[in-house]
């Protein structure tokens, strides 16, 4: 009876912290989900005249993977995006970020090019206006242009199939 | 004896001379390094220091627990350079806030908003301080108590100490003296 209050003190924070344990504190939640997703309208890895834009993929579920040819996480989540782009459940959209023209390309040409299209975001302001904080980070975008999920991290085909497929109706 | 003594000053001095001395530099030297190396500066001074305090209230999400003023991330060089270019707009400080917030989300600030999951986490410092107090008051209580019936009465003491097996130290050697 004496020490029935700090053995349940004790034993809350225990649960409590055991509980923290599971969490990746680098895995900020997004406030964009749930929200139309920033519109962008930019130029394509491809070419300065050429324009991607976010417009031009609404009334459709798609994805938008930001990647850089500087980032080794990109590196090996790449395998996957082409094996996702040749399944064609959902067209992913690449969101090139902090990069250069050459190296990006060169990177594709590699590579292979799992994107319908590629956006090019050298400075890194529409990265930002999508509250990205490194890649590879993947966006979800319902066919009402609504942000449906974020996936910080490599795109592996569990977090495909259970977080990006089933979230749409295909 | 004398000579000894003087051998010893004289090795510290070389050591004084060849290892303190240099470390105590390169740690001072260091100094300037504990804030992100910024070589972007804004020519009105007001918006500099309001550049300054923004920079030290966000968080940089990548470097977690360093602020975006104190942070050479790349991301915090980014967000930096946002900021800078909002002021230079001519936006307020809340405006700045609020589009970061819309972005990043509440834990981009190092000042969480009240909001009904912040509650807990806003309240718990109280909670714990009360929780202190109130344990503070019961054992000075209990203390006080304890001194009242030594001081008293004598057949009280012992058939608390009777009863009680975890009674005071102090209670028991003062009852085994008698």
């Amino acid at each position: 009876m004496r020490f029935s209050v700090p053995l349940v003190l004790f034993l809350g924070l225990s649960v409590f912290l055991l509980l923290g344990l599971d969490q990746d504190p680098q895995k900020i939640p997004s406030p964009f989900i749930g929200k139309p997703v920033p519109a962008f309208s930019l130029e394509t890895v491809e070419s300065a005249s050429g324009t991607v834009s976010t417009q031009d993929y609404a009334g459709k579920p798609y994805v938008i993977n930001v990647w850089g040819s500087w980032c080794p996480a990109c590196y090996d989540e790449h395998p996957y995006l082409l094996e996702y782009a040749a399944q064609g459940q959902l067209p992913i959209i690449g969101l090139n970020w902090k990069d250069t023209r050459e190296k990006a390309q060169s990177w594709l040409a590699q590579l292979g090019d799992p994107y319908v299209a590629n956006a090019f975001d050298p400075v890194g302001d529409a990265g930002i206006n999508l509250g990205v904080y490194g890649a590879p980070e993947s966006f979800l975008i319902g066919a009402d242009g609504i942000v449906l999920y974020k996936h910080v991290g490599p795109l592996t085909p569990d977090v495909w199939q259970e977080q990006f497929l089933a979230r749409v109706q295909l | 004896m004398k000579n000894k003594i003087d051998r010893k000053n004289r090795l510290d001095g070389r050591t004084f001379a060849m290892f303190t001395l240099p470390l105590l530099l390169i740690v001072l030297l260091c100094a300037p390094l504990t804030q992100a190396i910024d070589a972007q500066t804004l020519n009105d001074p007001v918006l500099q220091i309001r550049y300054v305090a923004i920079g030290k209230e966000l968080r940089c999400l990548v470097c977690q627990n360093q602020s975006i003023y104190d942070s050479n991330a790349e991301l915090a060089q980014d967000l930096r350079r946002q900021v800078r270019e909002m002021l230079e707009d001519g936006r307020a400080d809340d405006e700045i806030y609020r589009y970061m917030i819309e972005r990043y989300g509440d834990y981009v600030r190092y000042r969480p908003p009240w909001r009904v999951n912040t509650l807990l986490l806003q309240l718990f410092p109280v909670f714990i301080a009360l929780f202190g107090f109130w344990m503070l008051w019961g054992t000075l209580r209990k203390h006080r108590s304890v001194n009242a019936m030594k001081a008293g009465s004598p057949e009280l003491e012992n058939s608390e100490s009777a009863q009680d097996s975890g009674a005071d130290d102090t209670a028991n050697t003062s009852t085994e003296r008698r």
